[in-house]
């Protein structure tokens, strides 16, 4: 061993981020692969994944071709915890209660499928084609998805019911009748007037009608006046049980009662009749019910155009259906019947006495639901982008009601009219991407809609589920170039340190890119695919200062668990130890069980290359010290490669443990036993310690050092001893 | 609430760690003391299937976190205007009546604090097609003696409105109303009020109130 007074030792080197460029400081790493950031600043190698439905059965399969997966709390006090996976062309929902191997075992349970049992019948157009992942955006009261696929619509779940997000298409047009069109059995009778002969009081018991415009045209002291020519519309919408609203059905025809009779102050003789018995009501059929979930309709009508001054339709208020009177003289009695003035999905007819001056409140004016690809909350509205007929739009939902979008407040961010490819909710905004442009929504200047304003007119988004925030406010998503990051107005390329990886993804498949954060590890997660895979088979992770990468699992879909779990859950595939072909299912990171060994990974820290900038001299390093933190009974393994060559020169191995302070070994320590120096075995808190390697690699330019293993082991740092090779023919490359 | 797995593995030859061991118990003695839900019971067919108890009723998420109250009475169908008898089970009322309760059907529930969903219905049967004699019917439920007056149906004017079944001797009536209740004791019922044609005339004629159901969910979940 070289004499230890002509050795440098370098500074103690901590390893925590990677980079891939050729030259970069000692203290970054150029790999370091499946390592869990701890809570104690260590590097641990990732364990897990756990399986987060238990195999019950041998044999069993419970997945095919995963696509999506989300979770939700909802309800009050989150009463209602809901996991959804899209399976291949069905979507699922989990039943904790109807887990195990029995009969009754039905633990994902189909909500929407192409085939089989389900709660609805679609098809998605479902293939394997790069597109975007299931999108799921939950709201106070439900879920809004949209299903990976080449034709899908937009769904809504509540934890109940699922149904098709809002209305495609408008009810067919109602149709009116006056006072003559139909048999005057069928509604009120003792409003109803025969115009076209004499004056018929038509029932004694029935309260009075109140529709007609009065004029108050006497010509004499027993004229009383008449009842104008009148002209009425209507309208209707349906209503679904989460209170989203259909586009208007197209006006009826009109309504047209012509000028009445001529009234008496005193009436005596046949055909003759007090002024307000000449009012009138009318009756409307063909108002059609609506799909599945409608379970009321509202119903608009207009005033009489004639006389009113105006054509608007307006809502007839709830609150008045049935309200009439018994005599002239009496109070109005309100029967109240529900919350829209049709209070169900079965009749189809409407008889009307609402009065002009009830009137008030216009309806929704209500465009219908094309699909879409892409929705998220901002503003409390929800946002719909992408559409199948437009797909630069984005249109804001009415606040709180998820489906129902306004006519007339759609926006178009890009003016090229690009596709939106992403939306994010950030603390200044909406930002709003698409595949080569970043804008942001805010409230307009003018305090009434919204405005968009440019972010950055070349940087966009690529895949729609790769955006996430950290906790610091800063949006993250993958771009064509790479990350980027957002915050207070200003876009920033952040992946610069490990663009050579970056160039390795599938370009093709980048719209597959999935990601969220972990608060446990405090990191945003991002898998795409990369070295030619058709799958997310890397992972890439960033902490605000840099990145690692993992490879536990391939992820098609990773969602965080919204209630106090906090767990990150991943729809993709693992490897198991002893079964071939990686496994599909929902996978539960960072955690481990005792039923789902997973298979030898390796967990690897490769330093970058070391004395680069004194290589002009060559050196010898001859130890490395490594800071570690007790793991196992097994060794660590060192291998060593040297200028600026990827092969391995040397492989060394150290301890995983302190041999002069040894740890009892789980499976190796006897219960009641003691240890070397005599004192009795105790549970032990994990200790760091300092272990050397010897190694061999004289007269480098560079080095380079990769620590792996395959079972667990935890990271402090390392440092190293280089013994000089200065003023020697020899040292100096030529 | 819900699912919940150990953290990190207990590994042959790893150090016997005391953090591991609790990162691997700590999150059951959580859940435990904590929120658990519906995913954390077996439903009965799973339970049984697989030799265990039936711990709960039903589905935990489907109808369990619902619990069920219902009092109905059964009156077979006479027809009144061919000369069909009244039965035991009918209830009449005067044309001009008070709120009053439907027989046999009060539930007496003691309950946490919660939602309580009530759904009421009954046949109205006047028996006659005259309108000018048969009174309207109003239908209502009614907690702790407070009618909740929109849970009102029916009318007080029965030619005037075709909900309550205008100028048909036999019509349904059904309401219902979701409404919190404190947790305690409670008294739900139906009632019934009925209205002569005007103040004037007294009607003759009785409307029978004939089967009725009441039905009381709390919805505690």
């Amino acid at each position: 061993m070289a004499y230890t007074r002509h050795r440098l030792k370098s500074g103690t080197l901590p390893l925590r981020v990677e980079s891939g460029e050729l030259i970069s400081p000692e203290t970054i790493a150029s790999k370091i692969e499946n390592m869990y950031l701890t809570d104690e600043g260590t590097l641990r190698s990732v364990w897990g994944p756990a399986p987060y439905v238990p195999q019950y059965s041998t044999g069993a399969t419970l997945y095919s071709n995963l696509k999506g997966i989300h979770h939700a709390v909802i309800g009050e006090d989150g009463s209602r915890e809901i996991l959804l996976i899209q399976d291949g062309d069905s979507l699922k929902v989990f039943r904790g209660w109807a887990a195990g191997p029995g009969a009754g075992s039905n633990i994902w349970y189909p909500l929407i499928a192409k085939v089989g049992a389900s709660d609805i019948k679609d098809d998605f157009g479902f293939d394997d084609k790069p597109r975007f992942p299931t999108q799921f955006e939950t709201t106070p009261t439900g879920i809004v998805i949209i299903p990976c696929g080449d034709n899908s619509r937009p769904y809504f779940y509540d934890g109940k019911t699922i149904l098709p997000l809002g209305y495609p298409t408008a009810p067919g047009t109602c149709v009116g009748h006056g006072p003559v069109s139909l048999g005057e059995a069928l509604f009120n009778k003792r409003g109803y007037k025969d115009f076209n002969g004499s004056a018929t009081d038509s029932g004694s018991q029935a309260g009075y009608a109140r529709l007609g415009s009065i004029s108050l045209d006497s010509i004499d002291r027993t004229d009383d006046g008449r009842v104008k020519e009148g002209r009425w519309y209507a309208a209707y919408q349906w209503t679904d049980i989460w209170g989203n609203l259909s586009p208007l059905s197209g006006k009826s025809e009109a309504v047209s009662v012509p000028l009445s009779a001529t009234c008496k102050q005193n009436p005596s003789g046949a055909g003759e009749e007090f002024l307000f018995e000449q009012k009138y009501l009318l009756f409307w059929e063909g108002i059609e019910p609506g799909p599945t979930g409608t379970i009321g309709r509202v119903f608009c009508r207009t005033k009489d155009v004639l006389n009113s001054g105006t054509a608007e339709l307006f809502r007839i208020p709830a609150g008045l259906v049935g309200e009439s009177a018994l005599s002239a003289n009496e109070s109005d009695i309100t029967v109240r019947l529900g919350f829209t003035p049709i209070p169900d999905n079965v009749t189809t007819t409407f008889p009307d006495n609402i009065p002009d001056d009830a009137l008030v409140r216009q309806p929704e004016d209500v465009a219908p639901v094309r699909p879409f690809k892409l929705y998220t909350l901002a503003f409390g509205r929800g946002w719909a982008a992408n559409f199948s007929d437009d797909p630069g739009k984005i249109h804001p939902s009415i606040p709180g009601k998820w489906g129902t979008f306004r006519t007339g407040e759609e926006i178009f961010p890009d003016p090229r009219g690009s596709e939106i490819t992403g939306m994010f909710q950030v603390p200044d905004g909406l930002l709003v991407f698409t595949e080569e442009s970043t804008f942001l929504v805010v409230i307009s200047y003018a305090g009434e809609g919204f405005q968009t304003k440019t972010i950055h007119p070349r940087i966009g988004c690529v895949a729609p589920s790769s955006v996430s925030m950290m906790p610091d406010g800063r949006a993250i998503w993958l771009g064509r170039e790479g990350f980027y990051s957002y915050l207070n107005g200003s876009v920033e390329l952040i992946s610069n340190s490990i663009h050579n990886e970056i160039s390795l993804l599938n370009s093709a498949r980048l719209v597959q890119a999935v990601a969220a954060f972990d608060v446990h590890e405090q990191k945003y997660r991002c898998w795409v695919a990369s070295d030619g895979s058709r799958k997310n088979n890397l992972c890439w992770e960033y902490d605000g200062a840099g990145w690692t990468r993992r490879t536990d699992v391939t992820a098609a879909a990773v969602c965080v668990t919204q209630d106090h779990r906090r767990y990150m859950l991943t729809a993709g595939e693992a490897e198991k130890q002893g079964v071939a072909n990686p496994i599909e299912g929902v996978y539960l990171l960072d955690h481990q069980i005792q039923s789902f060994d997973p298979k030898d990974r390796a967990s690897i820290i490769q330093t970058g290359w070391l004395r680069t900038f004194r290589s002009e001299g060559r050196g010898s390093p001859t130890t490395v010290y490594l800071w570690l933190r007790e793991s196992g009974s097994g060794t660590i393994t060192v291998e060593v490669e040297r200028d600026w060559r990827a092969g391995i020169v040397e492989t060394v191995t150290a301890k995983a443990y302190p041999p002069d302070d040894a740890p009892p070994f789980w499976n190796q320590a006897v219960y009641g036993g003691t240890d070397a120096d005599g004192d009795a075995l105790t549970w032990k808190k994990r200790r760091p310690y300092w272990t050397r390697v010897d190694i061999y690699a004289p007269s480098s330019e560079t080095f380079r050092l990769r620590i792996t293993n395959t079972v667990p082991w935890e990271f402090l740092g390392l440092a190293f001893d280089e013994v000089p090779q200065p003023d020697t023919f020899r040292s100096a490359p030529k | 609430m819900s699912w919940k797995f150990p953290k990190n593995p207990v590994l042959a030859d790893s150090v016997a760690e005391i953090e591991n061991i609790n990162d691997s118990l700590r999150p059951f003695a959580e859940e435990t003391y904590g929120r658990l839900n519906e995913h954390n019971w077996a439903s009965i067919t799973q339970a049984t299937a697989n030799g265990g108890d039936p711990f709960v009723a039903d589905d935990v998420a489907e109808d369990g976190v619902f619990v069920y109250h219902s009092a109905g009475v059964h009156s077979s169908y006479t027809d009144f205007l061919a000369g069909g008898a009244v039965n035991a089970q009918d209830q009449d009322f005067a044309s001009w009546s008070n709120w009053t309760a439907l027989d046999s059907l009060t539930l007496s529930i003691t309950c946490p604090q919660t939602l309580l969903w009530v759904h009421g219905s009954c046949q109205i049967d006047c028996g006659s097609m005259d309108s000018s004699t048969t009174p309207s019917v109003r239908l209502a439920i009614r907690v702790d003696g407070a009618i909740l007056l929109d849970s009102v149906a029916g009318t007080a004017e029965c030619d005037n409105d075709g909900v309550a079944g205008m100028l048909y001797p036999a019509f349904p009536l059904s309401t219902s109303f979701v409404v919190p209740v404190a947790s305690g004791e409670h008294k739900i019922d139906l009632v019934v009020k009925t209205s002569g044609v005007s103040p004037a005339a007294v009607s003759s004629t009785a409307a029978y109130v004939r089967s009725r159901e009441l039905i009381c969910l709390e919805m505690r979940r």
